[in-house]
């Protein structure tokens, strides 16, 4: 499903706190919304599933203009992630994650194993999980089951609010790359909350860069890296390590040239441009071979050829 | 779980004396009358003879479950109204409300409802459900603000409706906390439908108050041991289904 956002506006007794947003996410897109705190990105979020309502201006998913949706109707075809998880505590897992299905009626066979093909795709057991309470599980379990929950009923859109905030880094970390897996195996398009741009640079399609609710820029990470709209963009998104972090969404074979051939242990063409640079730092050198995914040695890439823009 | 420890589990259990205790006093206290002969030798009949202790109790526990059963719809529908948008603005009318009348005793609000409805069981019952409201009204409020805001935000973005998530979200986890409400209101009444006697209803209070009226002790404390059980019975019953209730977060 697409997401359009046209001129949306949000103004709280005066203020506006959502300034006049256009943009828009192609089906399928994992669109992340970064920004320092304050800058509007959780209430932009809330607007797609009008817990907040706008202003002016319209939202469209598919084409669709939402206000002419009734907002209860709405909400259960969207998938809804935050990061206080929000799971029911006087509900089993399991019920958790039939929430959705539940208010649509789904029949219980269906509901049931629906549940079960859940817990498998979050890599939770179903046999030790399904009937425990929240309270038994990790803050990181529970937040799979977060997930979970929100892709229940297959809503074509997944909106998800700081989701891994309040984890630890190594479970944020687990959690973001399962997310990636998923929305590769799913194809939802995505809405995804985060202050950390970083993990934003490296799971999103596309980045829409929020600063005192107006947006600052939109774009691909490449994009957005090689091209920062204004200062605060710049320092926002990688200040000193911005040429690094460039480098990290380049692949090798961006930058291969077939000949020569040097010695050595080939990079493969897929690894970034980061893991190359890194590579010539520690062989002491400014060229190395490049294999294909059969190993076979195609050619060479160069430290000019990575530094030319 | 051997068989051992649930036997002494069932003995331990107060209920199962207190049940038995109970139903042998309102239904067997004439046979005790020789003995309170000997402790009160100037009363007689030493045993109460007016109705019986069956259908004194009767009387009480209908009293107390009618105005009970009233203080608690109302005090849950106005709890529930006062955390409702539409109420938001009524909840420190309420709770101000709710504060200053359980400060009130008891007996004066019996006393106070006497001049407007005479005398019997109509001015008792309308005490009993007034006081017996506010613990029921307060509690609900806090209940329900005790609520996550986290979960109420999460339950409304997957699309329950305002009535399922009171429903399905919000009185399911405030049961506790209004269970709580309900067994003050009930314990209360218990005591306070003994002090209905005093307006003429008809209750356990009856050989109490007319003992202390005419000086026979005895009278006093046989109303006092049943109304006791009584409300030892309750009250351990309250704790069963709060147990019951809280049973989703004990498992570990």
């Amino acid at each position: 499903m697409t997401i359009e956002f046209e001129r949306v506006t949000k103004t709280y007794g005066g203020r506006r706190a959502i300034a006049d947003i256009s943009f828009r996410v192609e089906r399928g897109a994992f669109c992340a919304l970064v920004g320092p705190s304050g800058a509007g990105k959780s209430t932009l979020l809330r607007m797609v599933n009008r817990l907040v309502p706008m202003s002016e201006g319209a939202i469209r998913l598919e084409g669709e203009d939402i206000t002419r949706l009734e907002p209860v109707a709405l909400r259960r075809r969207i998938g809804y992630v935050v990061q206080s998880i929000g799971l029911f505590p006087h509900w089993t897992i399991a019920q958790n994650i039939a929430t959705v299905p539940r208010l649509l009626h789904w029949p219980e066979t269906r509901i049931a194993e629906r549940v079960r093909e859940l817990l498998a795709l979050m890599r939770l057991d179903p046999g030790t999980t399904a009937e425990r309470y929240p309270h038994q599980l990790s803050g990181g379990q529970q937040q799979r089951v977060g997930v979970a929950r929100a892709l229940a009923a297959d809503p074509d859109v997944l909106l998800m609010d700081e989701p891994f905030g309040a984890l630890d880094p190594i479970t944020r970390e687990e959690l973001r790359i399962e997310l990636g897996r998923i929305h590769q195996a799913t194809g939802k398009t995505i809405l995804f909350v985060t202050h950390d741009i970083d993990s934003a640079l490296e799971a999103a399609d596309v980045i829409a860069i929020l600063r005192n609710g107006a947006l600052v820029q939109f774009g691909t990470p490449a994009e957005i890296l090689a091209r920062p709209a204004d200062d605060f963009v710049r320092d926002f998104v990688g200040g000193a390590a911005l040429g690094l972090k460039l480098l990290a969404q380049r692949r090798v074979a961006e930058r291969l040239r077939p000949e020569p051939r040097p010695e050595g242990t080939p990079i493969p063409g897929d690894a970034t441009l980061t893991e190359a640079l890194s590579q010539m730092v520690l062989r002491g050198t400014d060229r190395l071979p490049v294999s294909d995914e059969n190993g076979r040695i195609t050619g060479s890439v160069a430290l000019a050829d990575m530094i030319a823009p | 779980m051997s068989e051992r420890s649930l036997l002494a589990r069932a003995v331990c259990d107060p209920l199962l004396w207190a049940v038995p205790a109970f139903a042998f006093f309102t239904l067997f206290m004439p046979a005790l009358a020789p003995l309170f002969a000997k402790a009160f030798p100037a009363t007689t009949p030493p045993v109460y003879a007016g109705d019986s202790f069956l259908a004194l109790w009767l009387y009480h526990a209908a009293l107390v479950a009618v105005s009970s059963l009233a203080a608690t719809v109302i005090g849950i529908g106005g709890g529930v109204f006062a955390t409702r948008q539409a109420g938001l603005e009524f909840r420190p009318a309420i709770e101000a409300l709710a504060t200053i009348g359980q400060s009130f005793p008891p007996i004066a609000v019996l006393a106070l409802a006497v001049p407007a409805l005479g005398y019997g069981a109509a001015p008792t019952f309308v005490a009993l459900t007034l006081y017996g409201v506010l613990p029921v009204m307060k509690n609900t409020i806090a209940g329900i603000a005790s609520v996550p805001a986290g979960l109420r935000d999460a339950g409304t973005g997957m699309g329950l409706s305002a009535l399922q998530l009171l429903l399905k979200v919000e009185l399911p986890l405030a049961a506790p906390t209004i269970l709580a409400g309900i067994r003050v209101s009930v314990m209360v009444n218990i005591g306070t439908a003994t002090i209905g006697s005093t307006v003429g209803a008809v209750s356990l209070g009856t050989p109490i108050i007319g003992g202390l009226i005419n000086g026979k002790i005895g009278y006093v404390i046989q109303g006092a041991i049943v109304v006791g059980l009584f409300a030892i019975i309750i009250d351990l019953i309250f704790e069963r289904i709060d147990r019951r209730l809280r049973r989703f977060a004990r498992r570990d």
